[in-house]
């Protein structure tokens, strides 16, 4: 039993909030730019797509960590701090772009759900980001999408 | 100082110099930012009789101590200088992402003076600041010049502050854009801008803002949060501006007999619903973004690909209520894509819509009376006519033919054309109204009358919010009022214009902050206020006497600058009763006003001719301004 940040793409309206909260939890100051989720905007195509780390299940960045410092658990990839040499191979490994590294700390920055709380869902005041059980979490999706083929089907 | 960046950005275009001034602390809790400190900014360095579009004017961009945290509606900037529409006081407030992004960089505002010897465009990136050629950047578009700085300066997620054509041509109704679809639109700042060379301002800044007690400051901003999420009108409701839109109101203003209809004629059109927010939900809809922290999201994404007024892109957004009254109902116009391509010509030319609206829905009125002909213009401009007004918004941005007339505004062109034309304009001191019918809101017609900028919508109250008791118990607001009354509003309407003039010196979005018919969350905004710079005993009294010095200092720039005349009036129209509707038979007289006008001036402390007097400038810790008002006779 895990859960996972879920993300709406749909919901989000680019607002930022999430990145705002996520460097206030984890740094302590307000600095998006040091945040462990980004929303990258297409205003071309309309679309807002909040990223973030997934904790994959066979992470290729704690494969790749010379240091112990990315430890591979279920539903969830932690981070040792302490045991970081700020080596960056994680982020050459991670094919999605969600390890970052931190300037001022010097070493790199990786969600781990704030511990099973996380702080940009709390702020998400669109419902585009849902902290929910892995196995449940494309379960609201499906129903918005269904909701869409009842309306469709309305008399 | 926590809170803020600690630092104003300088430069002066004239000599290609800019520097960095740190804040003093001291002068920062007295006038916050935003509207306070640009307005100090302007009474110290602009002088008197100065040429809005002259080098001596001063271009202000002031953020405080929210911005670039996550207190619901911080995502705002306010834009000060003398304004080329009005000669007074002028300043607009934007969205977007641009005030984060430059406290991220490490500045709490910046002031531009001078004039760059040709076109171009100022880069921050953090600390390296440099004023680059934007010779290849003129007459081009918005979105065009956004993509090509970008480009320039290598990085996508640059923001991005310009003008288009109608602020290169000096049109003075001309906005300032920034993230490709907000608007610092009202008092002509975009001239301001033009006629300092500056195409634009690219903005990168990557830094952080600290805060006093990060803690504290995270309950109220959930406080808060929680409030403007369970409110009606900004939270999850089908109805709520998330939903539809600012213009989700149109048909009950229609009802009311307030949507502004055919040049003010009247109040009430029968094809509000082709308009609405409901309508453009059904049709040209994509759905909404949100500013910078902001938990609302009335911004309009809309999409007309094709069709006699296509190529309306998403890049540009949507029309909010003020577009879509000034091109629809204003002008008896119906058609909701027209508006939609009025709406995004305006933002790739920079021009503001209410005022451009405005001058349209004029010449249309004009034209009607014969003041202005079919040979003059090059065409007919009939009621509604969409394609005619389209035509006619291009003529203004590229100040052609009768468009040259039309963009000095309405007060201008009327006293040019003669012939009774300024009974047709709408305006105060040169600004154009909002749409928001005075006559069916009295409380409104006293701040149109003696807003510092114009006829604004965004000082005061709107009436409607008053119809239930206990509005604001917390300052004594506790009285139901009618809306089509001036009793009792001048106390009201003091203490809303403190209020707000204190969330414009933050500043924050004002709907999340409205004190009258809003959340009603000044308990959770003082919290953040305080969480932030570490001002713990801040109290709400304070609060207002940093509104109430912001807001003097602003009247006193304008009475300045109008030579010791307030200048209060309101337009001929309305003392002439609406059409139809359920507003119908209101008029406000010269009489009605004289009355509210003198209650007000004696609540304000200011003398019988409506100048801030001495001692109530002494009282707000401004002596040198009453010196600079005595010299030019303003404060006997």
């Amino acid at each position: 039993m895990s859960r996972m940040i879920a993300v709406d793409t749909t919901k989000c309206t680019s607002c930022r909030m999430c990145e705002m909260a996520c460097s206030l939890a984890t740094t302590g100051v307000f600095a998006p730019t040091r945040s462990r989720i980004r929303v990258h905007v297409f205003a071309e195509d309309f679309k807002h797509i909040p990223i973030t780390c997934f904790q994959c299940e066979e992470a290729p960045c704690a494969k790749v960590c010379p240091a112990g410092a990315l430890l591979q658990g279920e539903g969830l990839v932690r981070f040792v701090k302490d045991a970081c040499i700020g080596c960056r191979m994680c982020m050459l490994a991670c094919p999605f772009g969600v390890i970052s590294f931190d300037s001022q700390e010097r070493v790199i920055a990786k969600c781990d759900t704030c511990s099973g709380d996380p702080e940009c869902v709390r702020f998400c005041a669109y419902g585009a980001l849902a902290f929910l059980e892995s196995g449940l979490a494309a379960a609201p999706k499906g129903r918005d999408f269904a909701r869409r083929v009842a309306e469709a089907s309305k008399a | 100082m926590y809170g803020y960046a600690g630092r104003l950005l300088r430069v002066d275009l004239g000599s290609g110099k800019t520097w960095v001034e740190p804040l003093d602390e001291a002068r920062a809790r007295r006038y916050v930012g935003g509207r306070g400190m640009g307005a100090r900014i302007l009474m110290d360095e602009v002088p008197e009789g100065c040429d809005p579009l002259g080098p001596q004017n001063r271009l202000v961009l002031a953020m405080g101590p929210l911005a670039g945290t996550y207190a619901p509606g911080s995502g705002r900037y306010v834009i000060v200088a003398k304004s080329p529409a009005t000669g007074g006081f002028g300043e607009a407030y934007t969205g977007g992402f641009v005030a984060h992004e430059l406290k991220y960089a490490g500045y709490d505002g910046i002031v531009v003076q001078g004039r760059a010897p040709q076109k171009a465009y100022l880069s921050i990136s953090n600390d390296r600041v440099e004023i680059r050629p934007a010779v290849h950047l003129g007459g081009r578009g918005t979105l065009e010049t956004e993509q090509t700085i970008k480009e320039e300066m290598d990085d996508f997620e640059t923001r991005i502050v310009s003008i288009g054509l109608a602020g290169e041509n000096g049109v003075r109704f001309a906005c300032v854009m920034n993230d490709t679809d907000r608007a610092a639109g009202r008092t002509g700042l975009g001239a301001v801008m033009g006629s300092k060379n500056l195409k634009a301002i690219a903005i990168r800044g990557t830094g952080r803002v600290e805060l006093a007690d990060p803690k504290a400051f995270r309950e109220h901003a959930l406080a808060d949060l929680a409030k403007i999420r369970k409110h009606p009108w900004l939270g999850d409701s089908p109805g709520s501006v998330g939903a539809l839109g600012t213009a989700g109101g149109v048909e009950d203003l229609s009802g009311m007999g307030i949507l502004p209809t055919r040049n003010w004629e009247t109040g009430t059109w029968e094809y509000a619903d082709r308009i609405s927010g409901t309508a453009m939900k059904n049709t040209i809809l994509l759905g909404h973004r949100a500013c910078q922290a902001c938990p609302v999201g009335c911004t309009r994404v809309v999409r007309v690909p094709d069709g006699p007024f296509g190529g309306v892109r998403p890049e540009y957004g949507g029309p909010e209520y003020e577009t879509v009254a000034a091109f629809g109902s204003l002008c008896q116009n119906r058609n909701l894509q027209a508006i939609a391509l009025l709406n995004q010509q305006c933002n790739v030319y920079g021009l503001d819509t209410i005022s451009a609206g405005s001058a349209i829905a004029f010449a249309m009125e004009c034209f009607e009376k014969g003041i202005l002909t079919e040979k003059e213009i090059g065409f007919r401009l009939d009621w509604g006519d969409a394609a005619a007004m389209v035509r006619l918004l291009d003529m203004i941005a590229r100040r052609e033919g009768v468009g040259d007339l039309l963009a000095e505004g309405t007060r201008r062109a009327a006293a040019t054309l003669g012939c009774g034309a300024s009974g047709l304009a709408v305006e105060v001191k040169g600004l154009e109204f909002g749409m928001h019918e005075a006559r069916g809101k009295k409380g409104l017609a006293l701040s149109y009358a003696t807003a510092p900028r114009g006829a604004d919508h965004m000082e005061g109250f709107h009436d409607p919010a008053l119809a239930v008791p206990n509005a604001w118990p917390e300052l004594g607001v506790t009285e139901a009022m009618d809306r089509f009354t001036l009793e009792g509003k001048p106390r009201v309407v003091r203490l809303a214009e403190d209020y707000t003039s204190f969330i414009n010196s933050l500043p924050l979005c004002s709907f999340m902050s409205l004190p009258i018919g809003g959340v009603r969350n000044t308990e959770e905004i003082s919290g953040m206020l305080a969480a932030a710079t570490g001002w713990r005993d801040i109290t709400l009294e304070e609060e207002m006497a940093i509104g109430e010095r912001a807001y003097n200092l602003a009247r006193a720039f304008t009475v300045r600058e109008s030579g010791g005349k307030a200048d209060d009036r309101l337009p001929p129209k309305l003392s002439r009763s609406l059409r139809d509707g359920a507003s119908r038979d209101q008029v406000i007289t010269d009489e009605d006003l004289k009355g509210a006008l003198q209650e007000y001036y004696r609540l304000r402390g200011w003398s019988e001719n409506g100048t801030p007097t001495e001692t109530k400038l002494r009282e707000l810790g401004l002596e040198d301004v009453a010196q600079q008002l005595a010299a030019t006779g303003g404060s006997r």
